[in-house]
């Protein structure tokens, strides 16, 4: 790990609960104080991440089983380093292990899903895809019809009215189920950027679907 | 919700303002505790509620930041007096 530098206090923090109080404290101090602080902060995120490894295991492949406590401690330092940087912006809004833990889910569930899909393609779409997505979702025959149809619409609405990227990341994400990490890694971009491609190919879905005289204008409101 | 809104909500995303990836992320540790503290974080921050249920990799990551902000992992006696 990292030399731990004494890190500022920040500008102005409102009052904390008795237990993210010690662990700033803590991690403000420099010295064998500050050092035990960030050993301290490791192993909590260490076991936070091979937690949330657990959560997931009955979705990952063999071979990520084999390396979870490897791919926990990886994802433990980069964690430690992040909310190091990020310390002096903490104002203690959120208790201080729940913002930490936010810094270490993020790096185990991107490793996760990298490392789940090594050596997978990410479109890889065969005829019966589509079908799936509807057949998927349908109980009864009348429903299954009406479906099909809806997922044949979108099915030409994508091959004609999206670019290429847009193409990709639409039948990646939401017909193959890619995660948005994954493509993100591959193409060397942040997760912000894929999804924001996805919420602009999902804007032209339903304009066309609208023009096309289904009625998605409720679609998706909470109920 | 029928089959067929499952199948738009599941295409389309959500409808309505999305705060997108990263303005969520920043946020979702106060959206974890406001739902942890029995109050409807969707209320205090709509347009986050709104991309957790469009976008699937936040929704993972949100849902394990619960379950960690749940078993609520406390400073170890003595790292700081």
């Amino acid at each position: 790990m990292a030399p731990h530098a004494p890190i500022p206090p920040a500008a102005s923090a409102k009052a904390l609960d008795e237990d993210s109080r010690r662990w700033l404290d803590g991690l403000r101090s420099g010295g064998p104080d500050g050092a035990d602080a960030v050993e301290a902060l490791f192993d909590l995120l260490r076991r936070g991440a091979r937690r949330e490894a657990e959560r997931r295991r009955g979705s990952l492949p063999e071979h990520v089983l084999a390396d979870l406590d490897d791919l926990a401690r990886q994802a433990a330092d980069l964690a430690v380093a992040a909310v190091l940087r990020k310390l002096p912006e903490y104002r203690g809004d959120s208790r201080f292990t729940t913002w930490a833990y936010k810094f270490v889910i993020f790096e185990m569930s991107a490793a996760l899903r990298r490392e789940a899909w090594r050596g997978r393609r990410t479109v890889d779409i065969d005829d019966d895809a589509w079908r799936r997505l509807a057949d998927s979702r349908a109980i009864d025959p009348a429903a299954k019809t009406e479906l099909r149809e809806l997922v044949s619409t979108i099915e030409r609405c994508v091959a004609t009215e999206l670019t290429p990227w847009q193409r990709e990341v639409f039948i990646s994400v939401v017909v193959l189920g890619v995660p948005i990490d994954v493509l993100a890694h591959r193409h060397d971009k942040a997760r912000g950027a894929v999804y924001k491609v996805l919420h602009d190919a999902r804007r032209k879905l339903r304009a066309f679907l609208h023009a096309e005289g289904w009625d998605a204008g409720r679609a998706g409101e909470p109920t | 919700m029928s089959g067929l809104n499952q199948l738009f909500q599941h295409l389309l995303g959500r409808r309505g303002a999305d705060a997108g990836c990263d303005d969520s992320l920043e946020v979702l540790d106060l959206f974890v505790e406001e739902e942890l503290e029995g109050r409807r974080a969707a209320d205090t921050f709509p347009a986050v509620a709104v991309h957790l249920e469009s976008c699937p990799d936040c929704r993972e990551d949100y849902e394990g930041l619960r379950e960690l902000a749940r078993s609520n992992g406390s400073a170890p006696r003595g790292i700081s007096r």
